[in-house]
């Protein structure tokens, strides 16, 4: 003590000296902390780095990251890369921020209280991976013991899991079948393309088509794939592509064609009074493309089935040449009916068509009008248009083969298909496309090659992921509900939550003990977070692989701290989604990245190796090597062995040399180079060929839907119980119909109190979220600025003046459902009349997240999806009928 | 417990004191590097002092904390051979001592537990209101809230010592404990130079020392302390706080004579 007191160089520092002190007696050297050893280094100019970008759910463009002695400082489109040409979108030049954010997870942590709310502090504290490992990996140990389904995985886009595939996998590796999507209930979208392309997303073919109708679909600048659709649509109305984008939103892609706003919910009336129109006014289809490529003239008995030959089973057609039924497949068959009626073996019949005709012999535009506020003279034009400019009859030859050529095309998106009948509409339009003899042809709707389908009765059956079990057991086995709903492509969650908190009520005889999620955020993404927050709460035991602290890994026990989108090791096949051009329709390939640092800025680790290291305490890593294997195509010889832990780098490694088979082209060749290209030919992007060859047809009658719901009321009725959380079924039954038709419902109903409608849609510096997208400073600031599409609540002008608001008025919105928001109102001419319009995301309420992200409204929370309000397959309607009052 | 807003004025009152004390005309313009009335053994003992306080700041910020230096913490404060309140009276320190006191029968664990999540409020960065922007030099001085130019400069100044950051380290180069770390180096260095009689050498490590502590530390530690002070529950955090900002104010001070 003598020595201290006796200072004069630090007299008066009484600060220095009690740290001193302490720093004398107490503190171990931490280990973290700066080493000698280097030589002192020289600046450098810096380097850039190969990758690519990974903020929207189909990452197809390259990228190069500049790293200057050690910092990653700068990124740009790769100009070799022949996806995006050097082009990058907002979203890809904000991705420093992913890696830099100070506010990501920056360690393994775990809660340190035990109880869970969105108002209780959970009490973080930072672990060793070990401990967090340990604590994890001994409880899936235990629930592989003894019963794997108390094992729930989660997913949504809060990450990429079309990057991290494994993602897709997790059930069959940790051996439960129970999974909760957060990026299921707003994707409608996948069941038409399923039924008629054989794939989860189709493609516009902008290359050739010269006049396209878009329902509710971002394209261009708005859509997650912002590059190559973007630009190839830019290319197609340069080239002078017509385009009609009928929307209750005057999009971007609206600006560039005629915005035909429609009142939410009734785009089916629209496409019913097309085809209406086209069969019943204007008489110019396909017979030929409907008779020879889909079950149009199938024959239907008064039941609606099938008439079958008595002796194959198989599907009959009405001969017209030889005037006596064939089977579809019979070689003799001439020119087929696809009108009349029939007496085969004396069964009455007709073929599919005609009950087609029918199905829309009453939806005049007249009619339509009055649900859409479309003037039935607009819907004869656009229709005329569209008849006029599909050139029945016209061919191309491509690559030395002959295709049909249909120029025109009708598209919809999630903005029209996530309503009330919105799947249907998604199928009528998939029908027009058909009955003009478009799909999967030059200048139509595509497959996302390589198609990869089946068929039944000779009828294209796509492969959904979720398929509604074989066996309808009661008790249930899964969380899923899918044996409820086996129509619908998604678990309906609004069920899911259900039946965790009373799991009796939806016939299952166990509960939920540990979950697993990784991107998924049903508190933001989906209606009713106080639904969520239940299950959350109830649930023993979860865990989470995240980037920061977001509304739904604030629940967690266990937090995994996931490596930043340029820390990882990953590579993603290369191929264009939604939209194609002339240059992309092609593009086929790899890209692979690999961190840009020399070790992660935080204590982090990617996803997958989390997974293997967990894989492995729970006994299960095998499953893990097959798993991988199989995902990624890999020939039995050349599988992962089964017990050997790889690393993510590793994996890759493995990964890339097997996709290109050329055991040089791993990952050195990819740091180099950052690609490799594959292309596809033409005979795969243009799914007409690969069909005409197997003789698949398409199905404008859905008779499979109609067997699935055959099916569920015969089971319902064997176990004597109900779909579980409707009191009124009638809604659940119109998914099953084999043809379309109009149904009023809560939707489309007049109502003086709830007199708007509440509607959505994305923003190109906000589309899905990925990868820390709202907590991105960047990107937030554009979405704050954002000249058309800010943070205000978006209010027609004139409906403004009618209820006496303004820009700038401080407002709440009330929905049917008793969702409440507030917000503050900008007044435009860009929406329709009936609506109120929330841009993007906002209004995140973890107090985790950037306070910016706060501001807005969240629009979610008008929405629903409680049995009774959802679409009749599951999935959330994504528009609400809402009242607006000053405040 | 000892109460919080006793805390805050000690505070106040003890940064003044020592605000005056430090830039009072005259009365110690010797100190620092025109030192004339201090030997050189004395002098090599005060940048030992430094050294040893940025280790204890630096191993704060670099080390959650654990039972193995609670329990020293708390046998330090709590044992009856060396009571350390009497050694020194700075309300920080006092403030430390006072914590592990108020919680003598208190379990190591639950200490453990009370500082951990105070320690990851307050140096991790979990969230901009759950705790103070995380302890990173760029996020103070760089209004795009990432600053990687700054994580640059630091990091080309490190490597200039021949410094890198070790295997276990997980964090940006401009995190607070890292830049501790860096003057703890420094510090110690200066003392080396002077225990062997190379002037050169103390000179460059001096010029060093208050480079990075005028145009890095001092720059933006007290805005941290400032914003972290309002988060902190545990006394013992509210005193490491006061340490840390005396401790950069009088190493500002010490190079502007």
């Amino acid at each position: 003590m003598k020595e201290i007191s006796r200072r004069k160089f630090l007299q008066g520092s009484m600060g220095v000296t009690a740290a001193a002190i302490l720093g004398g007696k107490l503190m171990p050297s931490s280990k973290k902390s700066l080493v000698p050893g280097l030589s002192p280094a020289q600046t450098s100019e810096g380097k850039w780095i190969k990758s690519y970008c990974t903020s929207c759910i189909w990452p197809n463009c390259g990228t190069e990251v500049k790293v200057v002695d050690g910092v990653a400082m700068e990124i740009r489109g790769n100009k070799e890369h022949p996806f995006n040409q050097g082009t990058l979108c907002p979203r890809g030049n904000a991705l420093l921020m992913n890696l830099y954010n100070p506010y990501r997870l920056k360690a393994p942590m775990k809660r340190t209280n035990p109880a869970k709310g969105r108002d209780i502090d959970p009490g973080w504290v930072e672990i060793s991976w070990e401990e967090a490992f340990a604590t994890v990996g001994d409880r899936l140990k235990k629930i592989q013991q003894t019963d794997p389904r108390k094992f729930i995985w989660g997913m949504g886009f809060s990450s990429n899991p079309h990057e991290a595939r494994i993602a897709l996998a997790m059930n069959a590796i940790f051996n439960s079948p129970n999974v909760l999507y957060s990026n299921g209930q707003l994707c409608e979208v996948h069941y038409a393309p399923i039924l008629f392309n054989g794939v989860y997303v189709d493609r516009i073919d902008l290359g050739y088509c010269n006049y396209l109708i878009d329902f509710g679909r971002n394209i261009g600048g708005s859509a997650m794939f912002a590059s190559g659709p973007g630009r190839m649509l830019a290319d197609a109305l340069e080239r002078g592509m017509k385009l009609i984008v009928v929307d209750p939103h005057a999009s971007p892609e609206a600006s560039k064609g005629e915005w035909v706003p429609i009142k939410p919910g009734t785009d089916l009336a629209f496409a019913m009074a097309m085809l209406h129109l086209i069969l019943h006014e204007i008489k110019q289809y396909d017979a030929e493309a409907l008779k020879i490529r889909t079950n149009a003239p199938y024959l239907i008995d008064n039941a609606g089935e099938y008439v079958r030959d008595s002796q194959s089973g198989k599907p009959l057609l009405w001969d017209t040449t030889s005037n006596i039924p064939k089977t579809f497949d019979d070689p003799s068959l001439g020119d087929v009916a696809l009108e009349g009626i029939y007496d085969t073996n004396g069964v009455v019949a007709t073929p599919a068509f005609s009950l087609l005709k029918k199905s829309v012999a009453d939806s005049t535009p007249e009619w339509a009008e009055k649900l859409t506020g479309i003037p039935a003279t607009k819907i004869r034009e656009i229709t005329q248009r569209f008849v006029e400019e599909s050139q029945i009859g016209a061919t191309i030859i491509i690559d030395g083969i002959e295709y049909p050529y249909r120029p025109a095309a009708i598209t919809a998106g999630r903005g029209s298909v996530n309503t009330l009948q919105g799947k249907k509409f998604y199928v009528l339009v998939d029908t027009i496309n058909a009955v003009m003899g478009g799909m999967g042809v030059p200048g139509s709707i595509l497959t996302d090659p390589p198609l990869v389908a089946g068929e039944v009765d000779g009828v294209l059956v796509g492969t959904p992921i979720n398929q509604a079990p074989d066996e309808f057991t009661i008790p249930q086995n899964t969380y899923n509900m899918m044996q409820f709903y086996p129509n619908g492509v998604f678990p309906p969650t609004g069920s899911q939550y259900g039946a965790i908190l009373d799991p009796q009520k939806y016939y299952l005889d166990y509960e939920i003990d540990t979950f697993f999620f990784y991107g998924w955020n049903a508190l933001i993404n989906d209606g009713d977070p106080e639904i969520v927050e239940k299950a959350l709460a109830k649930i023993p035991f979860s865990f989470t692989v995240a980037y920061h602290i977001d509304e739904a890994a604030y629940f967690a026990d266990i937090l995994f701290p996931e490596s930043a989108q340029y820390e990882r090791y990953q590579a993603r096949v290369i191929g264009d989604n939604t939209a194609v051009g002339k240059e992309t329709i092609a593009l086929g390939g790899i890209h692979a990245k690999v961190p840009v640092l020399d070790k992660p800025l935080y204590d982090t680790k990617q996803m997958e190796e989390i997974v293997i290291e967990l894989a492995d305490r729970a006994g299960t890593l095998p499953v893990f090597n097959a798993v991988f294997g199989a995902l990624n195509g890999f020939a039995p010889d050349k599988g992962l062995e089964p017990m050997k832990k790889y690393t993510a780098e590793e994996l890759v490694d493995i990964r890339l040399k097997n996709f290109t088979g050329d055991p040089t082209k791993g990952l050195d060749y990819f740091k180099e180079k950052g690609f490799f290209i594959q292309n596809l030919p033409m005979t795969q992007c243009y799914e007409y060929a690969t069909l005409k060859e197997a003789k698949i047809r398409l199905p404008i009658y859905d008779y499979v839907a109609m067997q699935r719901g055959k099916k569920l009321r015969d089971n319902l009725d064997k176990f004597n119980v109900t779909v579980p959380g409707w009191d009124d079924l009638t809604e659940v039954w119109l998914d099953y119909e084999p043809l379309v038709t109009w149904h009023d419902n809560w939707l489309t109903a007049h109502r003086d109190d709830y007199d708007l409608y509440a509607i959505n849609w994305k923003i190109s510096p906000r589309n899905i979220g990925i990868g820390g997208q709202d907590d991105n400073a960047f990107l937030r600031e554009i979405v704050e600025n954002w000249e058309f599409d800010d943070l205000h609540i978006q209010i027609n002008s004139a409906t403004a003046r009618s209820k006496g608001l303004k820009t700038g008025d401080h407002v709440l919105v009330e929905s049917l459902h008793g969702g409440k928001v507030e917000g503050v109102i900008k007044t435009t001419d860009l929406v329709h009349p009936d609506v109120i319009g929330f841009p993007a995301q906002a209004g995140r309420w973890s107090k985790y997240m950037n306070p910016r992200t706060w501001q807005g409204s969240n629009y979610n929370l008008l929405l629903t999806m409680k049995e009774g309000w959802i679409l009749s397959d599951g999935p959330m309607v994504n528009a609400a009928p809402v009242k607006v009052s000053k405040i | 417990m000892v109460n919080n807003i006793t805390f805050y004025i000690l505070y106040i009152m003890n940064i003044h004191v020592l605000l005056y004390i430090l830039y009072k005309p005259g009365k110690y313009s010797n100190i620092g590097f025109q030192c004339k009335k201090v030997s050189m053994s004395d002098l090599k003992q005060d940048w030992e002092e430094y050294t040893r306080a940025f280790t204890f700041l630096a191993d704060i910020l670099n080390t959650p904390p654990n039972a193995n230096i609670t329990r020293k913490n708390k046998e330090l404060f709590c044992g009856s051979d060396n009571p350390p309140m009497e050694i020194n009276s700075h309300v920080g320190y006092q403030a430390i001592a006072a914590f592990f006191q108020d919680n003598m029968n208190v379990s190591i664990e639950k200490l453990v537990q009370d500082l951990a999540v105070d320690w990851t409020r307050l140096f991790r960065g979990v969230s901009q209101r759950y705790g103070p922007p995380p302890p990173y030099e760029g996020v103070y001085r760089k209004k795009d809230e990432v600053g990687a130019e700054i994580i640059l400069e630091v990091k080309r100044i490190y490597s200039e010592h021949g410094l890198s950051i070790s295997d276990e380290g997980r964090d940006r180069f401009d995190y607070l404990g890292y830049e501790l770390d860096f003057m703890k180096y420094l510090s110690e260095h200066i003392a080396l130079a002077i225990e062997r009689g190379q002037k050169k050498e103390e000179e460059n490590y001096r010029d060093a020392f208050c480079r990075f502590i005028s145009q890095h530390l001092s720059t933006w530690v007290g805005d941290f302390c400032a914003q972290a002070a309002k988060y902190t529950k545990t006394p013992f955090y509210s005193g490491v706080l006061m340490l840390l900002e005396d401790t950069i104010v009088n190493a500002t001070a010490i190079c502007n004579p």
